[in-house]
């Protein structure tokens, strides 16, 4: 009989041992990187959609008021994208704390061969906004349908952030609009907000600070009818936002935005 | 005698080594998935700071060029691209006045203040901006400003316009004589009122009076007609002789046709004038007074406003009550007293291309000096001496001038005289035209 070469008991049982050791430490390696890489790529991925959002808001906002209209000679008083005393209401404005409505001179669309950008009237496809929905999205609004609604809640609006069912849907939890300072909510999750509007009557004497507010919020005889004003505005917005999956992983970014456009009115 | 020499046979323990193998790759696919990921986030995030730098560059060459032309607008710039690659589309044809571009700060934004009526500019996204600021080409009081931005590595490159104007104070024209008073006139010295541009030199609400003296006014000749003078002739203070004129009003002559004293007008204005004052909080600038009737729809508060924010901070060329020479001399623009003023000496107000408008809120003493542009005093206007103003003189309480020779010689306001040029405290953005796309 040919003599079995094999290995002792002793030997089988020490490769086994390492071969184990070797595994269980490879295999929690892996696990780990895996969990980290995994909330790496959460993480970045909510920062860039928060980001994007705040960008896309922040360039968009800023060029509220925009009229083609406005050349040398022209009255800018007579801007037809800072209306608020008729309807519709045309000029930047903040209905509730988490929708903004605006409008400029900007649309892509083309009316009896004459394209709407920068042509001197408020087109429908010239209604902008931004709002939060109830089910944790920010939407951004594209064209109303008509000028006698032209709120918070009409008009087609289409979702900047995603909020589908898959596990890459983000929950917007907060968004926040204001003319005014924010308050800061400590350490967490962002400082002070201190942008401020300013209402600035030009008929008052020179030693007279401008208000610090918008003009419809200044003290009761800082304008007087016939008076002229130039309001200035700032806007200051927040959002919170965070995963669907992971309601762990949350983010707040913030900024403030001066609307280029001043608009100026006689009360 | 065999030994266990090693062999590819005998190995044993291929699966742990396998098993490890995958693994370890398995990890180093995933770590490389993730720095991908994370790699192409910090090219974002370099993506968004480099457009942040760009429309930062962009802002501050706007401010830049929005100083500029408050400030010293009038001068002669030639329109070329800025330096830094990729260069913006350098304007096709450029007018030879009133276009401007200056680099700033060095090699991160450029600015073009244009006057044409059109100017097509392609961003760097494809869209052409063609915008017009101004209906009639080579305005020299308005124009668009286009500032572009570049990032620091210049990959990144935003534009930003916006249309600048000028305000024209005298919206309703310039006045035609060159004196207009709401009170009496009396000139008891050796003044001279030249008007070569119309046939009238006083009009006032009250009477007007000559006095002993040798005060004489002087208008065109009636054969010479207006397109035959350049504008230097027409503007021309030379006094012996004063050339191309003809004698209307003297001490022997009497108050000649150029003279309108105690106009039913004037004085009706000049009772509004007092009417509005009456009223708590109003400085007698309402409508239908003196001041409205010089500058419609203005207010001497925005008058005030104006001079503020010329010159240097915080105050710039709104002046207390009691400004003397030393406050006035070398100003142009708008130049405002809060109270009474005085002026006189070898000193000089404003330029023929520069003028100034001086609105005194009080009384005004003239002892000398030279002076272009206008003068508004809502008090009586006092002096003697021998100052030279060219422009117009306009006084709500009238003018009580002694002994001395002064000559006053019109030139309309906007007209020729720093005609449609930028005033300091006059100019300023166009609400609205702001536009980054």
């Amino acid at each position: 009989m040919k003599k079995q070469n094999g290995f002792t008991l002793i030997e089988i049982m020490i490769s086994l041992l390492i071969g184990l050791i070797i595994i269980a430490a490879t295999i929690t390696i892996y696990v780990n990187t895996i969990k980290s890489s995994t909330d790496t790529i959460r993480s970045v991925r909510l920062n860039h959609d928060l980001d994007s959002a705040l960008s896309l808001m922040e360039n968009d906002i800023k060029r509220a008021g925009y009229w083609g209209g406005a050349i040398a000679g022209a009255n800018s008083q007579l801007n037809p994208f800072t209306v608020v005393t008729t309807a519709p209401i045309t000029n930047v404005q903040i209905p509730t704390p988490s929708c903004i409505l605006y409008s400029y001179d900007g649309g892509n669309g083309i009316t009896g061969g004459v394209a709407h950008d920068a042509n001197g009237i408020v087109n429908l496809d010239e209604y902008y906004g931004f709002r939060l929905t109830t089910n944790g999205a920010i939407e951004m609004r594209l064209t109303v349908a008509d000028t006698a609604s032209v709120g918070c809640n009409n008009g087609e609006w289409q979702a900047l952030t995603i909020n589908d069912t898959s596990g890459e849907r983000i929950n917007i939890t907060r968004l926040q609009f204001s003319f005014n300072p924010i308050p800061g909510v400590g350490d967490l999750a962002f400082p002070i907000l201190p942008a401020t509007s300013k209402c600035l009557n030009t008929a008052s004497l020179v030693t007279t600070a401008p208000f610090n507010t918008l003009c419809a919020d200044a003290a009761v005889g800082y304008l007087t009818t016939g008076q002229r004003a130039i309001e200035t505005r700032q806007v200051n917005v927040v959002i919170t936002g965070q995963l669907a999956n992971d309601p762990s992983v949350t983010k707040t970014v913030y900024n403030s935005v001066k609307i280029r456009n001043d608009r100026i009115f006689t009360q | 005698m065999k030994t266990n020499s090693p062999s590819i046979t005998c190995q044993r323990g291929a699966a742990t080594l396998l098993t490890a193998l995958i693994l370890l790759i398995s990890i180093t696919l995933v770590t490389f998935m993730t720095a991908k990921t994370v790699l192409v986030e910090t090219q974002m995030s370099a993506n968004n700071y480099r457009t942040s730098q760009a429309t930062a560059a962009a802002n501050a060459a706007m401010d830049y060029a929005l100083a500029y032309f408050g400030d010293a607008g009038n001068t002669t710039f030639a329109c070329v691209a800025a330096s830094y690659p990729p260069a913006p589309v350098p304007p096709a044809t450029v007018p030879a006045i009133f276009v401007q571009d200056h680099i700033y700060p060095a090699s991160t934004a450029s600015v073009c203040i244009d006057n044409t009526t059109t100017r097509p500019l392609t961003t760097p996204w494809g869209v052409t901006i063609n915008t017009p600021c101004v209906t009639i080409s080579g305005a020299l009081t308005a124009g668009m400003i286009i500032a572009t931005g570049y990032s620091d590595d210049g990959t990144a490159q935003r534009t930003a316009t916006q249309c600048v104007g000028s305000r024209s104070l005298m919206a309703g024209g310039s006045p035609l004589q060159s004196l207009v008073s709401g009170g009496s006139v009396g000139l008891t010295g050796s003044a001279q009122l030249i008007n070569r541009y119309n046939d009238t030199n006083v009009w006032s609400a009250g009477a007007f009076s000559v006095g002993s003296g040798a005060m004489e006014t002087y208008i065109r000749p009636v054969n010479i007609e207006m397109n035959q003078l350049t504008t230097a002739q027409l503007n021309s203070t030379a006094t012996t002789p004063i050339p191309n004129v003809q004698k209307v009003s003297s001490k022997d002559l009497g108050s000649g046709t150029d003279v309108y004293a105690s106009d039913g007008v004037l004085a009706a204005a000049m009772a509004a004038t007092v009417a509005d004052k009456a009223i708590s909080g109003h400085a007698g600038d309402g409508p239908n007074t003196f001041f409205d009737m010089v500058y419609p729809g203005v207010r001497k508060a925005e008058l005030a406003r104006s001079a503020q924010a010329t010159g240097q901070p915080p105050n710039g060329q709104l002046l207390a009550t009691g400004a003397s020479s030393s406050h006035l001399s070398g100003k142009s623009g708008i130049v405002y007293v809060q109270g009474n003023a005085s002026f006189g000496g070898n000193n000089t107000i404003g330029t023929a291309a520069a003028p100034v408008l001086l609105f005194v809120d009080g009384d005004f003493d003239l002892t000398g000096g030279d002076i272009f542009g206008a003068i508004y005093v809502t008090g009586k206007l006092t002096g003697a001496g021998s100052p030279k103003i060219s422009g117009t003189i306009i006084t709500e309480a009238g003018v009580n001038r002694g002994a001395g020779t002064v000559t006053l010689v019109y030139t309309p306001f906007g007209g020729g005289s720093g005609g449609g040029s930028i005033m300091p405290g006059l100019t300023g953005v166009i609400a609205g035209s702001w536009r980054d796309w």
